[in-house]
């Protein structure tokens, strides 16, 4: 593979791989964050529209 | 099989799980043969020499950046024609991956285009066409990011998705439409494969694995995005790791 070629496929290749692991670690975070918060979360209460027993 | 069941965020959550965590395996699987095949058996070409390689990971993310949008579009519509909330997450959950791979096809893109055409950008249509589709991703994250109502911004994000549907088909036809530096299509569904069959292999399988990952992650997000739209609810308090 001649040098000034390898540099144009690593920056893409590099980019690809960082970009999958930054992706997929951002979703994990979220998944974390949302299931602390729903633990946290007071239960629903269902409105009574017709203000009946 | 009852599918409108899986309609239901409820029932949704767990068939996500498992089907992300399956797709996730196919993509690692596909993606070590596809790399394999195009950096190992796949020769050099005779024309660009090494930078060709690029390939395997251009088109696919070119080709994913147009169909999750098209996806996304399609979500779009049922969410708005039958109020359907999943709908509207699933949308949410494949716009980041779609702006990202709308990224990649014109980072990878510029990296080729550079030793291949002697410039990183030109204001070629497929590549204006293309930057044009990753602002629609980052516009559609945006809006919703910038409504505070989700149902609201559900609906709003929804219409701005399916308006922005027509820059798919200028993407895809845009090397018929105007001879601009970008090269014509090299698979069509209608004519032979212009390159050789071991390449193509080798592409083929890395837009297969694009493909998985797509699905991986996206089912992976609208779980969290169900976790957080659904927050309160009796069944996701049962739910198994939410359940303290």
């Amino acid at each position: 593979m001649s040098d000034a070629h390898t540099f144009y496929i690593v920056m893409s290749y590099a980019a690809v791989a960082i970009a999958i692991v930054a992706e997929i670690l951002a979703v994990r975070a979220r998944q974390r964050r949302a299931i602390e918060l729903a633990r946290n979360a007071p239960p629903q209460t269902i409105p009574n529209p017709t203000g009946s027993a | 099989m009852n599918w409108f069941k899986y309609a239901s965020p409820a029932s949704f959550y767990p068939v996500a799980g498992r089907l992300a965590t399956a797709f996730a395996w196919v993509a690692a699987i596909l993606a070590a043969i596809g790399l394999y095949v195009g950096f190992v058996v796949a020769p050099t070409d005779f024309q660009q020499g090494e930078s060709y390689r690029i390939i395997f990971v251009h088109v696919p993310a070119a080709w994913m950046a147009m169909f999750v949008y098209l996806v996304m579009a399609v979500w779009s519509a049922l969410a708005l024609g039958y109020n359907t909330r999943l709908s509207s997450m699933m949308a949410q959950a494949l716009a980041p991956t779609g702006a990202l791979m709308a990224f990649l096809a014109l980072w990878s893109g510029a990296f080729w285009g550079r030793p291949t055409w002697g410039t990183y950008w030109a204001w070629d249509a497929r590549m204006t066409s293309t930057l044009i589709l990753l602002f629609l991703y980052l516009g559609v994250i945006a809006l919703r990011g910038a409504i505070d109502d989700p149902r609201r911004a559900d609906r709003a994000c929804a219409l701005l998705t399916l308006v922005g549907v027509v820059n798919v088909p200028v993407i895809y036809f845009s090397v018929k439409w105007w001879n601009t530096l970008h090269q014509g299509a090299t698979i069509s569904l209608t004519a032979a494969p212009k390159m050789a069959a071991v390449m193509l292999v080798g592409m083929l399988t890395m837009t297969l694995a694009a493909w998985a990952y797509c699905i991986a992650v996206a089912l992976a997000r609208v779980r969290a995005i169900i976790i957080e739209r659904e927050q309160g609810s009796a069944w996701l308090a049962a739910v198994d790791g939410v359940r303290g």
